[in-house]
């Protein structure tokens, strides 16, 4: 891995996309065998709860080197841009959704049970805001509208067990 | 096979009263409901509704709850062409190319191949389930845990031919997929693995999560990450519904998946889910330009969805003939033969005729019924392509938000989808293909847990997949399928590299 | 954007549900919905067990019963929700014999299920059967332990410390016998495999192999209650077939978080018996292949006290630990 590190730069894109993904693959088999470390490869009379995972982890990193040795001579290939930015609201929203739909402590600050009431609005709305395109408005009515269908739909036609609004109804 | 016709005689008499026609529509409209929702399946769908059951007469429930079952794997479909979305393992591959042709204005197209093919394999598999469910019972014990592993194998093989980029990183997907499936609880000593202590994946990884991540949140990102590709997908809206030409080019298809998937449902364990892989594989390898399979080649979402309801089909046989549920939906109809007083097992041809016979001819009718709710649906699901993406995403959201909690009513599976999607966005910036990563999981699961079970049966001995006929049978198949789709590709990358030098 | 976008949710979710009042206060119980925690997911046999009881309980207590499945960890999961619940009797655990009276002993456990919860009743008592396929055609028990003896017999089992694994453990350690385990995920491909001959013996529930038993494709040898079952009448008890000391059943009761107010307890208690008295439900719970039970309070925490120190020594000689 040092190896690839020290190679003569490139033109352009510093490793390329080929090169990045053998070098995630050989950094997510060495992620694996480090966290099935603990694990014994064999047991008597059969196979332990390590081997496969060890195993695997060791052929995902050959996997990355040949990967590697394949691209190396090719020219790297950028791989875009990465615009995390544009995600974020989505992610916002999906986490927003996760912390109030049964509430969540932090030890020193609690989340009440907020329910579908606001963690489904929260999400409609927090993840609309990653459009460039988005219109408050037309957002604003569509998160109301969609979040009354939703908890129609799957509190009370499917009847999943999903808390409501426990702070208004009781449940 | 006058005894046959007999039998599917009264199977029809009774499946075809007014108030089990009824039923049968009821559970195909529930089933294709959650099976279009994301995260809610048909197994809470079936144990909720168990209870409510009690008050039906037993041939009325049971063909409610078939008919959940087999709508929920119609409707599956549906979301994975649409939005990238497979709610199930087996949806995993219809929307490799689905989608694509969704993308390509050709939604109508996919969503139209999906029924008829499905209605044609349902047709048939009615007709395998009535004239050979007792003897196809006999090919489900063959497969011991041995012969399972074998087979586990030789699908991972066919799982490298699903990709259509570089095969290295199509090969390292898959052992990631299986890698991934090993965190969790042991199964044998019930010791963590890889969990870092976090109590969400002592019991693994659901697979939900992971597709939902990767395929869901990482499609909206991808979309989000580029507009002028999510544009693309309104760009122009093709024909309904197929037309002729399409039926007879995809007829092939069709029928081969059918005859697949017909055969791998009868296996234990979940067999089923090899059934539309086996149709992808097959299909590319008989294609004459199987370069384009990946792109949206429509024999790729006819033939494998034909597999799946085939499969979806047959996977009742063990159940009826000998009581034993293949999977968790089939343990729960189990649940509701009892409920109603009904012991399942191989007595009840004998003692409840009209309930076997019943169901099986209502599975013929909930497939036309299939058809008659989702032609005019086609439709709608395009109509709601055209939804400005600035709002079809929030819902899309919402809906697998709420569709994740539900599964273990756990909030931490809605925030691990939500960095998977992050992965899965890193994975196409990278050129990774998630499908095998998807089925690598999906087989994995059994791949371990069949390799332990039989080597402790074998007392440590290698040799037990070697000596069992049917796993070296199954073994070779995969070797050679292996040789066949590798060879080519170490050959040409070798005169790549000759040529550029 | 984010402390807006929150506010105006907010404000959205009050308009939304404006109409309804707060709730009344625990009074008169239950004046809102109960919640009954099943720390399996939803599909299982105590699921199943739950979703009926809940049903008729809700006719009892004469308000909303909803079933909550909080699966995962072993099941040590849905224990620690109710644990840590406010002792108000809205939320309640339906527990069984494995993450009451197993999982203490071979997890480190948050909550021990003893102390932290309240046995309101127990629900019901189902017996396990010992059953052979044709890899091992023999005709009693003591054929079987005959045979163990000769040589290692391979038995399935629902999964690692399941009611299945443990109550073989103890025939095993009963007959003083080796056995070699198998473990599966759930009775269902277990029984396959037993079907199909890969596997010598199980012991299961009743009810995943009581067709097969009929139809002559398994052959059951003993059941594992203290008494015959009524469906199986010529198969003879453990104890019957020699092993007089030896009794296992799967069992279900219902619990609440520690603390439960003394006329919330006795509503449920009351609720409870009511419900097991209903033939509808007893019928249901015979198709399981269990019979109601009449312990409650006091008499069900012995009953789980003994439970408890019984399968401890099991697992204990047979060194299962999750570390």
């Amino acid at each position: 891995m040092s190896h690839e590190v020290t190679n003569p730069p490139p033109p352009r894109p510093l490793i390329g996309r080929e090169r990045l993904a053998g070098l995630c693959l050989v950094a997510f088999g060495l992620f694996a065998l480090y966290a099935s470390a603990d694990l014994p490869f064999f047991t008597e009379g059969g196979v332990g709860s390590g081997l496969l995972p060890r195993a695997l982890s060791v052929l995902i990193i050959l996997l990355g080197i040949v990967q590697l040795a394949i691209c190396w001579r090719e020219p790297p290939e950028s791989t875009g841009s990465w615009p995390i930015r544009d995600m974020v609201p989505v992610l916002v929203g999906i986490f927003l959704f996760a912390l109030t739909i049964r509430g969540f402590d932090f030890g020193s600050f609690k989340i009440p049970v907020l329910g579908m009431a606001v963690a489904t609005p929260l999400a409609i709305f927090c993840s609309g805001m990653a459009a460039k395109d988005a219109r408050l408005v037309e957002l604003l009515i569509f998160t109301v509208v969609l979040s009354a269908l939703c908890i129609a739909l799957f509190r009370f036609a499917l009847g999943l067990s999903l808390p409501v609004a426990p702070w208004l109804i009781g449940y | 096979m006058m005894d046959m016709l007999y039998n599917l005689g009264l199977g029809f008499a009774v499946a075809l009263t007014l108030k089990n026609v009824f039923f049968c529509f009821v559970g195909c409209l529930i089933g294709t409901l959650v099976g279009v929702l994301p995260g809610v399946g048909p197994v809470a769908t079936i144990s909720i509704l168990l209870p409510v059951t009690l008050a039906l007469d037993p041939t009325g429930a049971l063909i409610m709850l078939a008919g959940i079952y087999y709508g929920a794997q119609y409707g599956g479909s549906t979301t994975a062409i649409l939005v990238n979305i497979p709610g199930e393992a087996t949806a995993v591959v219809t929307a490799i190319d689905g989608h694509e042709m969704a993308k390509r204005g050709q939604a109508g197209l996919a969503l139209g191949l999906a029924a008829i093919g499905s209605f044609i394999a349902g047709t048939f598999a009615t007709i395998v389930i009535a004239a050979l469910g007792v003897p196809m019972t006999k090919l489900g014990l063959l497969f011991g845990p041995a012969e399972y592993f074998s087979l586990m194998v030789m699908g991972l093989v066919f799982a490298v031919v699903l990709a259509h980029g570089s095969l290295t990183k199509a090969v390292a997907m898959i052992l990631v997929g299986v890698l991934l499936s090993c965190v969790g609880a042991d199964m044998e000593t019930g010791r963590e693995r890889m969990t870092f202590g976090l109590h969400m994946l002592t019991d693994g990884i659901e697979f939900v999560v992971l597709a939902m991540g990767v395929f869901g949140f990482g499609e909206i990102f991808k979309n989000l990450a580029d507009p002028e590709k999510r544009d693309l997908v309104k760009g122009s809206i093709g024909r309904l519904w197929p037309s002729l030409r399409d039926l007879r080019e995809n007829m092939g298809a069709i029928l081969r998946g059918t005859g697949i998937g017909a055969v791998l449902g009868v296996l234990p364990g979940n067999g089923a889910i090899l059934g539309p892989f086996a149709s992808y594989a097959m299909e590319k390898r008989l294609s004459k330009r199987p370069q384009d399979f990946g792109t949206g080649v429509s024999q790729a979402v006819a033939g494998p969805e034909s597999a799946n309801n085939a499969g979806a089909q047959t996977s009742f046989i063990p159940l009826m003939t000998l009581g034993l549920p293949p999977n968790a939906v089939m343990a729960l109809m189990v649940g509701a033969m009892m409920i109603q007083g009904i012991v399942p097992g191989p007595q009840v041809i004998e003692r409840n005729p009209e309930l076997f016979w019943g169901l099986i001819a209502s599975m013929w009718i909930g497939n036309l019924m299939l058809v008659i709710i989702n032609l005019p649906l086609i439709g709608l699901w395009v109509k709601l392509l055209q939804v400005p993406y600035r709002l079809l995403f929030p819902a899309i959201v919402a809906f697998c938000c709420i569709g994740l909690f539900s599964i273990s009513n756990e909030p931490a599976q809605v925030m691990m989808a939500g960095a998977m999607g992050l992965v899965g966005f890193a994975l196409w910036k990278l050129q990774f293909e998630a499908a095998p990563l998807a089925l690598g999981f999906v087989l994995g699961r059994l791949l371990e847990e069949k390799l332990r079970q039989a080597l402790i049966i074998s007392d440590g001995s290698m040799t037990t997949f070697v000596t069992s006929p049917l796993s070296a049978f199954l073994l070779a198949i995969g070797a050679v399928a292996l040789l066949v789709a590798v060879l080519p590709s170490i050959r040409k990358s070798r005169d790549d590299v000759f040529k550029d030098a | 954007m984010l402390r807006f976008n929150r506010r105006a949710a907010l404000a959205l979710g009050v308009a939304l549900l404006s109409t309804a009042g707060l709730p009344a206060l625990a009074q008169d119980y239950p004046s809102k919905p109960v919640t009954l925690v099943v720390s399996y997911a939803a599909g299982g046999g105590t699921d199943a067990i739950a979703r009926v009881f809940a049903s008729r309980l809700e006719k009892a207590l004469n308000g909303r019963v909803i079933v909550e499945n909080r699966p995962g960890a072993a099941a040590n999961i849905g224990t620690e929700v109710v644990a840590s619940a406010e002792p108000d009797g809205y939320t309640l655990l339906v527990g069984n014999q494995g993450p009451m009276a197993v999982n203490p002993h071979i997890f480190n456990l948050k909550h021990d299920p003893a102390e932290a919860l309240d046995p309101i009743a127990m629900i019901a008592d189902a017996s396990l059967v010992v059953v052979v396929g044709p890899r091992l055609p023999v005709k009693s028990l003591a054929e079987l332990l005959e045979k163990a003896k000769a040589g290692e017999l391979v038995y399935g089992s629902a999964g690692n410390a399941s009611a299945s694994h443990v109550a073989t453990l103890l025939l095993g350690q009963t007959a003083g016998i080796e056995l070699k385990h198998v473990p599966y995920k759930g009775a269902g491909p277990a029984v396959n495999d037993l079907v199909g001959g890969h596997i010598d013996f199980m012991v299961t529930t009743i009810p995943s192999v009581i067709g097969l038993v009929g139809d002559g494709t398994l052959t059951a040898l003993a059941v594992t209650g203290s008494e015959r079952f009524a469906e199986l009448p010529d198969v003879p008890t453990v104890a019957e077939s020699g092993l007089p000391t030896y009794t296992a059943s799967a069992w279900y009761g219902l619990l609440g978080p520690k603390g439960l107010p003394q006329g919330v307890r006795d509503k449920l208690a009351s609720a409870t018996a009511e419900t097991l008295a209903d033939p509808e439900f007893i019928a249901k719970l015979k198709n399981d292949g269990g019979v109601p039970s009449t312990l409650s309070g006091q008499a069900f925490a012995d009953f789980m006290a003994s439970e408890r120190a019984r399968w401890g020594e099991v697992v204990k000689a047979a060194d299962i630990k999750v570390e």
